[in-house]
């Protein structure tokens, strides 16, 4: 299947935002003490994905906003950013070929992110990876 | 700048303070003005609670001029809206109406539960509503009425009635707020509940604009009108024929709104507006999507943005709300207004597609976050 990335009509509403390297780092001090229940965190090498309401999201520079895409609930997508096809099938896709959803695609520098393992924000869970990120 | 533009700019800051607090109502204030210019009236639909009400009032403060505001039922007499049977008249035998401080004298009115009025109070209104005159025995008064909004929390489905409806242009469906904006809910009522706003007397600028109306230049977009509604007849959606010829006055108070004397295909969005149910306001959007293509309004950027659902209506919106903030005084509202801008800026545009004004008001904000951090 061919396909590539154009803007899409209308942007979602996001729901939530991903940013790497040191956009991560400032993303992470933005959501440290925030009230319990209001993030979802995960976390993959140097990338943080952090889900929640359109507007408790901090602003970061360089982070990019995430949804998941309409018609293919378990496949997130950038809000600014969409796959020239149905998203339906960009999941049906990427569920044969790499496992379960839900699936975080990004397009720059390419990488698809599983979200399977979101967990609650908790300061147990930001002490971890301020450690893991410290020893990398 | 003209007097056109400035009376247009002065209108721009009415409407910003007209929904300090009052989420997703932006469209309601801006539509209520534009109703005014245009010599239509609006109809809103939607549930209680959603705020209908508290958006006329602040508008109508706003402007400055006489507000009336009345919620019908089925038992309201004509006189608790066009006042009392003038006594000392009847005993020289004749009926006339004491209209003093009722509706007949209002600039602005505001008539909930518009559809549970008798027959006697809609006829009487059919005249003041159409022709802007009052008549009732031997009470034959001109009204000032610049603007009447009807609420209700359904169309109705009488037929007698939804030719009264009809006189009602413009109507807008709104809903409670959504769950991602209940804080900004929470704090925009708390914020209100502070605030007292200060009358911006704009009934002069509100009239300059609406004495331009009739002198706006409609010849570049007649063919890209009746395309429109061409396409919506593709659709299934089928308008009177009143009711287009009608959506011309919109579409050239959008054009003096936006500082204009002739208008372009940019301000053929209030067409939208002009279909009468939700359900043919949902398809519309996308029967319409190439014809508002370019829709985009400096002072009704919201209501504009809703219609159209098109990016160059959100890129003005946007560009309006950043100039807003960056004028701003109180140095933490802008921050905070600052990020929420920007993260909406960054969450419906990647940078390389960024238009250049917006791309500049981005790096603006973003000075201003940082210098204030």
């Amino acid at each position: 299947m061919k396909w590539s990335w154009c803007a899409p009509v209308e942007a979602p509403v996001a729901q939530g935002m991903v940013a790497a390297g040191a956009a991560a780092r400032v993303l992470l001090q933005a959501i440290t003490g925030a009230e319990s229940g209001t993030f979802r965190v995960a976390a993959h090498a140097d990338l943080l994905v952090v889900l929640g309401a359109f507007d408790r999201l901090p602003w970061v520079a360089d982070a990019t906003y995430i949804a998941p895409a309409g018609d293919a609930a378990g496949l997130w997508l950038p809000t600014n950013v969409w796959p020239d096809v149905a998203v339906d099938l960009v999941q049906a896709a990427l569920v044969r070929r790499h496992g379960p959803l839900p699936l975080l695609l990004l397009p720059s520098p390419a990488q698809l992110v599983s979200l399977a393992r979101v967990v609650p924000l908790d300061g147990g869970w930001v002490a971890r990876l301020q450690a893991r990120w410290a020893g990398a | 700048m003209d007097e056109l533009s400035s009376a247009a700019a002065r209108l721009r800051s009415l409407v910003r303070s007209a929904t300090v607090g009052l989420v997703g109502r932006e469209q309601l204030a801006e539509l209520i003005l534009l109703a005014a210019v245009a010599h239509e009236h609006l109809l809103v639909i939607g549930p209680p609670g959603t705020a209908k009400s508290a958006v006329v009032r602040r508008v109508a403060n706003l402007m400055g001029g006489r507000y009336f505001e009345y919620l019908l039922g089925r038992f309201t007499e004509p006189a608790e809206l066009f006042g009392p049977v003038d006594l000392r008249r009847l005993r020289e035998g004749r009926v006339e109406t004491d209209v003093a401080g009722m509706l007949p004298e209002a600039d602005v009115a505001f008539l909930d539960e518009v559809f549970l009025g008798s027959t006697a109070i809609l006829n009487t209104l059919l005249g003041v509503l159409n022709e802007r005159r009052f008549r009732r025995g031997h009470t034959d008064v001109a009204c000032p009425l610049r603007v009447c909004v009807g609420a209700a929390n359904a169309l109705p489905e009488d037929e007698s009635l939804a030719a009264f409806a009809d006189r009602f242009l413009l109507r807008l469906f709104v809903a409670p707020v959504a769950d991602s904006e209940l804080e900004a809910l929470l704090e925009g009522g708390w914020r209100a509940e502070q605030g007292v706003e200060q009358a911006q007397h704009a009934l002069g600028d509100l009239d300059l604009l609406a004495g331009r109306v009739l002198h706006v230049n409609l010849d570049a977009v007649r063919g890209p009108l009746a395309e429109a509604v061409r396409a919506l007849r593709k659709a299934g959606l089928s308008l009177s024929d009143r009711r287009i010829v009608r959506t011309q006055r919109l579409v050239a108070a959008a054009t003096v709104l936006a500082g204009r004397q002739t208008a372009t295909e940019a301000d053929l969005w209030p067409l939208f507006y002009v279909l009468p149910s939700q359900e043919a306001q949902l398809s519309a959007q996308e029967a319409l999507r190439a014809s508002l293509k370019v829709a985009a309004n400096p002072t009704l950027s919201s209501a504009a943005e809703l219609a159209a659902l098109q990016p160059a209506s959100r890129v003005d919106r946007l560009l309006q709300a950043a100039r807003a903030c960056l004028a701003t005084d109180d140095e933490t509202t802008s921050r905070t207004l600052a990020e929420a801008l920007l993260r909406e800026i960054d969450a419906n545009f990647v940078a390389d597609a960024m238009p250049e004004l917006l791309l500049a008001e981005r790096t603006r904000l973003v000075a201003h976050v940082a210098a204030s951090a």
